[in-house]
């Protein structure tokens, strides 16, 4: 007779007996084993009594940044609304100089349109900054020939 | 599972007096819930480890208990949870296989300090683990720890009649398996 028909023979499961389990539990194991989980659960409540807060808690850091940002807002709005109106300054053309022409480049309607005649009298313009003596020296070092030169100026 | 118990039980729990709630569950169902686990996981230091961490829960989780389910399933049913991670946990390690233990179940039980059964035993518990552990949960219950279809399936939130299937074909391949090793001794 091997192991299984000795087994079955003595403790059949389908006869809905079982044989002993075999497996022991160590002495005074269930009485100790209250004792640990009460221990384990003083220990928790104990945490739960003295939460430990995270110097750089996300969430702490987070609100710290919405604050700020509300804050912010808050005094942006205050600001704008409450700070009395400043008129940025403006310029009109009779204040520009004659250099900033050359960066605005302005046609010449859209000065007669903005300058009076003798306005426009004392407005220096480029070609009168250079003499004929620096015209006849330049063309000179051009190799222009003197006599072309003296015909034409 | 007594029903004076559970009634002493929900009593406390709807007072509000959780710690003396606690102590009832505790003195009431911790070896049948020890045998519930140990006769799935066997080895007695795991099943102690998993003992203590279904209590942790259940005192955590105790005053959020709204008296759905009895305490007991409720109870059983955590337990029977840590104990499914455990198993889970313990498949994803390489090296602890339970694959292996199983084949060496039965040389390994009797080397165990936790057991004094034969070989015989020893080769019906390597039986036993061979199952499928869903299986295994539900001949455990009925078998070692002779519990109702009723009981196992508010427990396992299964139907009795897939229960009963399930019994079945877990009493047939453990016959199965322990027929084929004798066989080969």
């Amino acid at each position: 007779m091997n192991n299984y028909d000795k087994h079955k023979n003595q403790n059949s499961f389908e006869e809905g007996a079982k044989p002993d389990s075999g497996l022991r539990v160590p002495n005074g194991y269930f009485e100790s084993f209250e004792k640990s989980i009460l221990a384990q659960i003083k220990e928790e409540t104990k945490k739960v009594e003295k939460p430990v807060v995270p110097l750089k808690s996300n969430r702490n850091y987070k609100r710290i940044i919405s604050v700020l940002a509300v804050a912010a807002a808050l005094i942006s709005a205050i600001m704008v609304f409450t700070a009395p109106d400043k008129v940025a300054p403006t310029s009109g053309f009779t204040e520009l100089e004659i250099t900033d022409w050359e960066v605005y480049d302005l046609d010449e309607y859209a000065l007669a349109e903005n300058f009076t005649l003798e306005e426009m009298d004392e407005i220096s313009f480029e070609e009168d900054y250079i003499s004929n003596q620096d015209i006849y020296e330049y063309l000179l070092e051009e190799n222009y020939s003197e006599i072309l030169l003296l015909e034409n100026l | 599972m007594s029903e004076i118990l559970e009634k002493q039980i929900t009593d406390l729990i709807s007072r509000g007096d959780f710690d003396k709630a606690f102590g009832l569950i505790m003195s009431g169902f911790k070896e049948r819930l020890y045998w519930h686990i140990r006769n799935m996981i066997i080895s007695h230091d795991d099943t102690d480890d998993i003992l203590q961490n279904t209590f942790i829960k259940i005192w955590r989780y105790l005053p959020k208990f709204e008296g759905r389910s009895q305490v007991y399933s409720w109870a059983y049913r955590i337990a029977t949870n840590e104990t499914l991670s455990f198993i889970e946990q313990k498949k994803r390690k390489p090296t602890e296989s339970l694959d292996k233990e199983e084949s060496y179940l039965a040389n390994s039980l009797m080397a165990d300090e936790y057991f004094d059964g034969d070989y015989a035993e020893a080769l019906f518990r390597e039986a036993v683990q061979s199952l499928p552990e869903k299986q295994r949960l539900v001949f455990n219950m009925k078998y070692f720890q002779e519990m109702k279809y009723s009981e196992i399936s508010t427990v396992l939130e299964t139907s009795v009649g897939a229960l009963k299937a399930s019994y079945h074909h877990a009493v047939k391949k453990v016959e199965a398996f322990v027929k084929t090793k004798n066989t080969l001794i």
